[in-house]
């Protein structure tokens, strides 16, 4: 089965002290969805290695460890890694929001290296992760990671969005694949929460540029004992990028 | 924030001076689980009464196995229903064109086909609300893109109530893949007792207004929000269903807005406030608090890993045969 870690952070007031984004406002429902996440998954007999709420929740945590953060014992220690925080994108890459500057206030996915030690699925609910127009930026972040989740424009926090975290590990668990559990767990088909799924994919299956989608990671893979796991795809052997999302 | 105030108030719809109060039917369980086999049978190809099923209830929802691997899960605290097809996600792919007049028309005659009306009551409607798609495209290391696809197509349907629209996620949803297969169905549905037990007067939107920007204020210790903060994507009077593992035994009137954020932190905001001085249940929903565990070691310190099965030297003594 898998392991996992959550993080989450609900309010900002010491980044909004920086002055670096003044108007940082802290969220709501966080810890719902987080908990439905946990919840859902260790019923299922995942097992939680972490969780840290906000300003338990570093920068270098998803930072990697051989450019100087510390995601090999954290972020990259789990087969899932979940954070839910304020997002945005620069020039392609997420970059995240801490409430406490270890060693950032601002984490950039320029750093990120994940699944050289063990991360297959990096989820992410906050705004606007992937520019839908150079989901290409990621290239490097998949370092035998298999898919990252996140959103191609803002997400939203509200009374009908705090039970996704049960919905997406309701999905992982019942036998939907990574891709649809994401896609369909966040949407509830009346706000637009952008959600995206990026995903490693082999030459085998890019087919001169038509793919061949159903060998696809994007296609077949499945959280641990839910169905099938697609194989690692190491560095040298990663050929092309898929992404699905939707659009309203 | 008088500005927003006046962007939320001149955003209204659907206002009136008085609305009627439902009561929610409240259904056992087996008529809940009877009515989801009936409506997942149908997504499997198989005669309504005739589908084969397996039910496994748990605490909070009921998990519904059928031919096909068709599956669907039926939420005890609001009786909404979500069943799929086992579809692959990149299969039966529609294609590279999105028509969305022609996927509209399409997900409304599955919608029909399916026969979602069956639940509208007297005085109810359900009406075709918006068309999602899922699509998908792909590129290569040195940015030659494959051609997008698009591989399903989602109807949302919104149900009104007495020309009320019922706000929350889609009262109803269809989700169509290639060859007009049908990949997955939902809906969202609690039945009222068709007399209201009460009528009331609602409350001024410049009223509501206010009460949501004090909702939104409390997001932002020490500062205010501005005109600039947000556009309005819906200010509305309607009733809402909650949250589908959720109970809730009235509908009864709320001002919904819709708070689409611009700046560096994005996030959208969904806010809720009575409709009326009645309250008659409450719309907060209480917010969790995470767990607590042990303190997150210093950075630099090696975080204690859980004792697996590493380190196996197979050609240790036992214990008890040390000399």
């Amino acid at each position: 089965m898998a392991s996992f870690g959550i993080e989450g952070i609900r309010y900002f007031p010491n980044l909004r002290a920086t002055g670096l984004v003044t108007k940082a406002e802290d969220l709501t429902y966080v810890f719902n969805i987080c908990n439905g996440l946990d919840r859902e998954l260790r019923n299922a007999g995942h097992t939680r290695r972490f969780y840290w709420a906000n300003r338990d929740c570093w920068e270098i945590d998803l930072h990697s460890s051989g450019l100087g953060g510390a995601d090999d014992d954290w972020a990259d220690d789990v087969d899932l890694f979940f954070i839910l925080t304020h997002g945005n994108n620069d020039a392609g890459n997420a970059i995240l929001a801490y409430d406490i500057k270890i060693n950032e206030w601002i984490g950039n996915s320029g750093n990120w290296r994940l699944g050289n030690v063990n991360c297959e699925w990096l989820l992410i609910y906050g705004c606007k992760t992937v520019d839908l127009a150079n989901p290409l930026s990621f290239w490097d972040v998949f370092q035998r990671l298999h898919q990252l989740c996140g959103a191609w424009d803002n997400m939203w926090d509200g009374v009908t969005t705090d039970e996704v975290g049960e919905d997406v590990g309701d999905n992982l668990t019942d036998g939907d694949t990574v891709v649809t559990s994401w896609i369909d767990g966040v949407s509830d088909w009346w706000v637009d929460n952008h959600p995206i799924v990026i995903a490693a994919e082999r030459e085998s299956t890019w087919n001169g540029g038509a793919p061949l989608w159903a060998s696809t990671t994007m296609n077949r893979d499945h959280l641990w004992g839910h169905g099938t796991t697609v194989g690692d795809i190491f560095p040298a052997s990663k050929f092309w990028l898929s992404w699905r999302w939707a659009e309203g | 924030m008088a500005a927003l105030l006046d962007k939320l108030v001149a955003k209204v719809c659907d206002h009136r001076d008085s609305v009627p109060v439902f009561r929610i039917q409240q259904r056992s369980l087996d008529e809940m689980e009877g009515f989801a086999i009936r409506l997942a049978g149908s997504l499997a190809g198989e005669d309504a009464g005739d589908a084969k099923s397996h039910v496994a209830r748990g605490q909070s929802r009921s998990n519904i196995l059928l031919a096909e691997g068709v599956r669907a899960s039926v939420f005890h605290a609001s009786g909404a229903i979500v069943a799929k097809a086992a579809l692959a996600p990149m299969e039966h792919l529609i294609g590279d064109r999105s028509d969305k007049a022609a996927l509209t028309q399409s997900v409304v005659a599955a919608a029909k086909r399916l026969g979602l009306d069956r639940v509208v009551g007297a005085g109810e409607q359900l009406l075709f609300e918006r068309l999602w798609q899922i699509k998908a495209a792909g590129m290569d290391g040195s940015g030659v893109r494959s051609p997008e696809v698009v591989c399903r197509a989602v109807g949302a349907f919104r149900r009104y109530l007495h020309d009320l629209p019922v706000w929350g996620r889609a009262s109803a949803f269809v989700e169509l893949a290639g060859e007009n297969r049908i990949g997955a169905v939902g809906l969202d549905w609690r039945p009222i007792v068709a007399e209201p037990f009460d009528r009331v007067k609602v409350i001024a939107p410049e009223q509501a207004a206010r009460a949501v920007l004090g909702d939104l204020n409390g997001r932002l210790p020490g500062g205010s929000f501005g005109e600039e903060d947000f556009d309005v994507g819906l200010f509305s009077l309607g009733y809402l269903s909650m949250p589908k593992r959720h109970e809730q035994s009235v509908f009864a009137p709320v001002y919904v807005a819709q708070l689409e954020r611009r700046g560096w932190s994005s996030t959208n905001y969904i806010i809720i406030v009575g409709g009326s001085e009645t309250a008659y249940e409450s719309y907060c929903r209480k917010t969790s608090s995470p767990p607590r565990d042990a303190a997150k070691p210093k950075p630099g310190d090696k975080p204690a890993k859980p004792q697996g099965g590493h380190g196996w030297d197979p050609m240790a003594k036992p214990k008890l045969c040390h000399d």
